[in-house]
This record gives structure tokens, C-alpha cells and sequence, in this order.
């Protein structure tokens, strides 16, 4: 008697769920490269340096690294200038990103009507995003030169007197979050434009039937509307500007007198060109348990709104 | 790891102490080794061990112009030189004598003349500040750190701090005299818009190359020196410092390693670099050869390089001690004449924070 053989299911059963065989295998091959780089330039450098932190690894003898305990812990808590980078960092994210916020939905808003022109302000407003941050540090460092720059130029025409700029302790921050502010906000002016495009029209007409006027058009409609895409744009924005390095880097070296040193550009400088390793990962590991705190944080709040 | 790569001068102390480069000194005979200038040499010796070498170095001093000096009064016998430098003091009388001059010149209604001096404090970003003005203290009797490479004490010190402020009068007085030149024009002195430059010796190629009419109208005297309320002045020290070449560990066969290194830097490749890239050669024979350097701006760098070179401070934490000592006189040029200025309390600040960790 032949012997019937029992077909192959095109199922099975994972974790109480089931799936199909095939469409898994699709999956997993899409999501492999991912997986794999991920694995080798997230996961493994998190890994890694987080078990330096316990250690006194130095940059040119990773080979000979020994155990340190929270030695490197205890000395971030005491460290004057690391508070000082933090202090510079919240000083960074507080200025730059309600300004930065408003000046893309200002933009957005703008760009919303018809106006003269949209296509070319859409091109212009987005145009520092694609230029890349050396280029844009450099451009106004040129523009920013006490003595020879464009603005104090300008600023001369009226009567101001030559600004000191990067070079002044008091101004130079200001101006990298103006700077970083001008690069940024074209990104999330086009995340807010389509935001925007989204709300039906007919809500505006029937609100202008009822007599309603641009303010109350603005705060009823639009800003409800647009909340899940102010919250996503808040949320990258708090993120990216906890993250600063490039600007202050090029543009002031960390100072005058330590006022633009960030965290990022501490951890770098401490791990890179002090080449203290241990350090410099006990403070990236304190910083990004900070961080995940503020992002989970937000999240929760913006899931609530949501 | 390769068998050889390319250091920068101050970092051959650090390399050295974690053992990433090894002594080549074995290797090298006593007659290649004293070829070089005292520079190299001290530079790349770690423990009284040989760990590089180095076929062009920069030495740095006062670029200045004469043609103008001349105009109010100089004559090439008040010139700075390594036996009667200038002070900073010096340099500040020149710049208000021109001052002076340019308002007889405004009332004549003639073309006024360069007076600022071109500083170049952020050149080349991190190590400018240590490469061109570690002589500040230097000339003062100061140092960088102790034997123990302690920077509290040493770069905080009296000493230290008085050759430091020779900076501190040119940046309060800049606010009303407008000493410093601030602008972004590198070729300002050639140019004629400032009639001193503090750089290294790369200008002279520049002005060889590109300002040809302006090679007889300048010179370069020592770097100023330190000098004291009675009028005392410092010793001079020049700037000085480049790129060399080491073994390192990896290296599986260290003689032929080593004499890569000496191939590299010796006096044929010296000289090559000197002809391609301006660099200035490390050998005393070439710096000794009157074709090359028996005139003009090229005799007086050279003769500042064999006779005053001081190389940076040779410390395994140099990189925070450079950063340290960036930050002080970056203090001074954007904080001097503020009512809040306070050098001692900010460079002890700056030493400990260099002292702190490994």
C-alpha cells in the first residue's frame, strides 16, 4: 500500500500566533541588513562602550584595559566642566527649539496660502537643510566676522556698533542656536506643511460660515489638527538638539571661555582627542540615560494628546 | 597597525609612554642623529630614548615691515634679533608710533599706513594657541607642567602667568587703539593691511611665490619676549614643531622600519619638502647653506630655529594641557579689560581641570 504524504504546512505557530512560512522568510530577508548593521554600528559600539565605562581604557592601549569600578562615574559627578557642557547643552535646547518650532510652522503656515512664488519660498526655506552643517558653520562664521563679516556691515549702516559675535562669551551661543534654528527649520516646515494639506477645507468654511476669524480659525482648527505632527516634530527637535556637536565644533572650538561646550562635543573630546576612553564612555552612558528619560518622558505625553 | 606613521611632534611623548612607537635609536648612527637640528631631536626623545625623526619643521617668529617701520623712525639696527629681541612692549610702541603717524598722514591727506598686528591666535584650530604662543611663558622663566607632569603650579604660576599677560595689555588696549587685526584676509601682511604677523614659516613661500615686489620690504625678528615692570626682558624662544615619522610596535622588522624613517626625513627629503611645500628643512646642513638661506626672511627663521627653537611641552596628557592652555589665552583675547577678568583665577581652574583623570 502506497504511503500518503502528509503535506507541508505553509503555517507555524510562534509565541501563540501563526504565521506564514513564506511571507516570514520575505520578511526577515528585508529586515537582515538592517539587523546586521544595526548589530555592528549600534548594538555592538553601545556594548562595548559600556563596558569601558568601568574601566581605565585609554584610546592607544584598548588591548590593556583594567577594571575601574565607578571610578569614572563618581569623577563625571564631580566634574565642573561636564556640568558646564550639560548646562551649555539645556541652555542650547531651551533657545532653539520653541524657535525653531515657531519658525517652521510660521513658515508652513506661510507656505499654506496661495502666494506668489510658493514653489520657489518652498525650494528657499528648504534649501539650508540640504547643505551640510560644515558648510553652513563655515558660511557664517565668514558672515559673522567681527571686522570684515557681511552683518556688522549691515548692522554698521545703522548705526550699530561692530558686534563681537562667536568671539564674545555672552553672544556666541545665542548665535548657534539662531544658526542651528535657520539650518533646521526648513525640515520641519515641509513635516508641518503636510500636516497642514491634510485638514479638510470644508472645516474652514463652515467655520467661516459661523463667523469664526483668522485667530480662532488658527486655534480651533488648525493647531488641533496638526497636534499628532507638532508633537512627532517636538519630540525629534528635543532629541536632535540634546544632541548638538557639529556647530559648536567648527564654529567656536567649545568657546569663548567654555560657553558653547556641549555634552556631545565633551564626550567626543574627552574620548577622541584626550583619548580617555573610560571617561568618555561613563559620561556618553550617563548622558543617554538621561536622554532615554526625556524620550520616553515625551513620548508618554505625546501618547496621552495622541 | 602599519610598521611606520606619521606623528605630530607633540605627540610623540604620549605615543611613546603607552608604547604604540618604539626607541629608534639603535638604528639610526650618530652621525644621521646629529645631522638634525636640536629641535628634532629633543622633540622625539622620550626617557632619553629616540622615538622619531622629522624632515621639516616650522619655526615661527615676528613677521614684520620694514618699509613702514622705516617711515617712523626704525632703522634696520632697531630691528629685533636674538642678541636685543623686542618685547611685547616694543611691538606696541611700534604699532601707536604708526598710529601717530597716520594722523600727520590723514591731515596731508596722504595714504595712511599698516599698523596692526595679525595674531593668528586660532590658527589651525586646537593647536594654534600652543604652537605659536607657548614662548609667552617660555620667555617668562614659566613652564607647562613639573617633572611629574603636574600642570597645577606650573602653568598657574607666577611666571607662567606674567608671560601670559604680555597678551593681556595688546587685547585691553585693542579696544580703543584697534592693535588687532581681525579680519580673514591669510595674506593681510603681504597684502600691506597690518605691518606685523605672529606665523610660522610658510608666509615666506607665500610672499616668494605670490608678492614677489614685496620680498625685500619685510623681515622676521624673534618671537617678542617677556619683559618686566623695571624693563627687563626674557629669553627668546621661537616656535617650532611639525610632523615626523615613527616605528611602531606592530613593526616586524625594525631596523628596515627605522630606516624608512631616516629615508623619509633625511636631508634629500628635507630638502625635497622644503622646495615642494615650504616647509622648513631639519638639517643643519641645509639650514647652513647660503643659496637657500644665507639672506633675507629665510636666514633670520633659520637662524631662529637652530638658535631658540622651543618645542611644546612633551607631556603624555599633552593634548589637555594644549587644550588648557588654548583656553587661557582665548581667556584673555575675548575677557582682558572686562571688569570680571580674573587670568589667576581662571588658569588655576584650567590646570586643575588638565590634572583631573589620567
Amino acid at each position: 500500500m502506497e504511503k500518503v504524504k502528509k503535506p507541508k504546512s505553509i503555517y507555524y505557530k510562534f509565541l501563540g500566533k501563526t504565521y506564514i512560512k513564506s511571507d516570514s522568510i520575505v520578511g526577515i530577508a528585508f529586515i537582515l541588513p538592517a539587523v546586521v548593521l544595526g548589530a555592528i554600528f549600534v548594538i555592538a559600539p553601545m556594548v562595548i562602550s559600556l563596558s569601558y565605562a568601568f574601566t581605565d581604557a585609554n584610546l592607544l592601549r584598548l588591548d590593556e584595559v583594567a577594571w575601574a569600578g565607578f571610578g569614572q562615574f563618581k569623577r563625571a559627578f564631580t566634574d565642573p566642566y561636564l556640568w558646564n557642557a550639560f548646562k551649555n547643552t539645556l541652555e542650547f535646547v531651551v533657545k532653539v527649539v520653541p524657535l525653531q518650532l515657531l519658525a517652521a510652522l510660521g513658515l508652513a503656515l506661510i507656505l499654506n496660502t496661495k502666494i506668489k512664488g510658493n514653489t520657489f519660498f518652498r525650494w528657499a526655506f528648504f534649501c539650508p537643510v540640504m547643505l551640510s552643517l560644515a558648510v553652513t558653520s563655515f558660511l557664517w562664521m565668514n558672515l559673522l566676522n567681527p571686522q570684515e563679516g557681511l552683518i556688522n556691515a549691515f548692522l554698521g549702516a545703522f548705526g550699530v556698533s561692530p558686534q563681537p559675535f562667536l568671539e564674545s562669551p555672552k553672544q556666541a551661543m545665542n548665535v548657534i542656536v539662531f544658526v542651528s534654528a535657520w539650518q533646521g527649520a526648513g525640515y520641519q516646515m515641509l513635516i508641518f506643511l503636510s500636516g497642514l494639506k491634510n485638514i479638510p477645507p470644508e472645516l474652514y468654511e463652515a467655520a467661516g460660515v459661523d463667523g469664526a476669524g483668522s485667530a480662532t480659525k488658527f486655534f480651533r482648527i488648525t493647531l488641533p489638527s496638526i497636534l499628532p505632527t507638532f508633537s512627532f516634530v517636538l519630540v525629534t527637535m528635543l532629541i536632535g538638539a540634546f544632541r548638538l556637536m557639529t556647530q559648536p565644533m567648527i564654529m567656536t572650538d567649545g568657546g569663548p571661555v567654555d560657553s558653547t561646550m556641549t555634552m556631545s562635543f565633551y564626550i567626543y573630546r574627552q574620548g577622541i582627542k584626550y583619548r580617555d576612553v573610560a571617561y568618555s564612555s561613563a559620561i556618553a552612558l550617563i548622558y543617554t540615560v538621561f536622554m532615554s528619560v526625556i524620550a520616553l518622558t515625551l513620548r508618554k505625553v505625546t501618547d496621552v494628546k495622541d | 597597525m602599519p610598521d611606520v606613521f606619521a606623528v605630530d611632534s607633540p605627540n610623540i611623548t604620549a605615543y611613546a609612554a603607552e608604547n604604540v612607537i618604539i626607541p629608534i635609536d639603535e638604528y639610526i648612527t650618530t652621525e644621521e642623529k646629529d645631522s638634525y637640528v636640536n629641535s628634532v631631536i629633543t622633540q622625539s626623545t622620550y626617557k632619553n630614548k629616540l622615538y622619531a625623526l622629522s624632515g621639516m619643521d616650522s619655526p615661527a617668529g615676528l613677521y614684520y615691515n620694514k618699509e613702514v617701520l622705516k617711515q617712523v623712525g626704525y632703522t634696520d639696527a632697531d630691528f629685533g634679533t636674538i642678541a636685543a629681541p623686542w618685547s611685547w612692549k616694543d611691538v606696541e610702541e611700534a604699532m601707536d608710533k604708526i598710529i601717530a603717524k597716520n594722523k600727520e598722514l590723514k591731515q596731508e591727506g596722504k595714504k595712511e599706513l599698516p599698523y596692526k598686528i595679525k595674531l593668528n591666535i586660532g590658527f589651525g584650530g586646537d593647536e594654534g594657541s600652543m604652537y605659536l604662543y607657548s614662548p609667552l611663558v617660555y620667555s617668562a622663566g614659566g613652564s607647562f607642567a613639573d617633572a611629574n607632569e603636574k600642570v597645577t603650579g606650573s602653568l598657574n604660576s607666577e611666571k607662567s602667568l606674567a608671560g601670559i599677560s604680555m597678551l593681556t595689555e595688546i587685547f585691553e588696549q585693542d579696544a580703543t587703539k584697534s592693535w588687532v587685526y581681525r579680519g580673514s584676509n591669510v595674506n593681510a601682511f603681504p597684502g600691506g593691511e597690518v605691518a606685523f604677523e605672529i606665523y610660522g614659516s610658510w608666509l615666506i613661500d607665500a610672499i616668494d611665490k605670490d608678492y614677489r615686489t614685496f620680498k625685500d620690504k619685510y623681515d622676521i625678528m624673534p618671537f617678542p619676549v617677556y619683559e618686566d615692570a623695571d624693563g627687563n626682558k626674557g629669553e627668546v624662544k621661537s616656535p617650532c614643531g611639525s610632523w615626523g615619522f615613527s616605528v611602531t610596535e606592530a613593526a616586524k622588522d625594525e631596523y628596515a622600519a627605522a630606516r624608512v624613517v631616516a629615508y623619509f626625513t633625511g636631508a634629500e627629503s628635507s630638502r625635497l619638502m622644503y622646495e615642494s611645500i615650504g616647509t622648513f628643512p631639519t638639517h643643519k646642513s641645509l639650514l647652513a647653506d647660503t643659496d637657500l638661506f644665507g639672506s633675507g626672511a629665510a636666514k633670520s627663521l633659520s637662524d631662529l630655529l637652530v638658535n631658540t627653537s622651543a618645542p611644546r611641552p612633551l607631556l603624555a596628557k599633552y593634548p589637555k594641557v594644549s587644550d588648557a592652555y588654548k583656553e587661557i589665552i582665548n581667556y584673555v583675547q575675548t575677557k582682558a579689560g572686562k571688569s570680571d577678568y580674573n587670568l589667576e583665577k581662571y588658569a588655576l581652574e584650567k590646570a586643575q581641570g588638565a590634572d583631573s583623570g589620567k
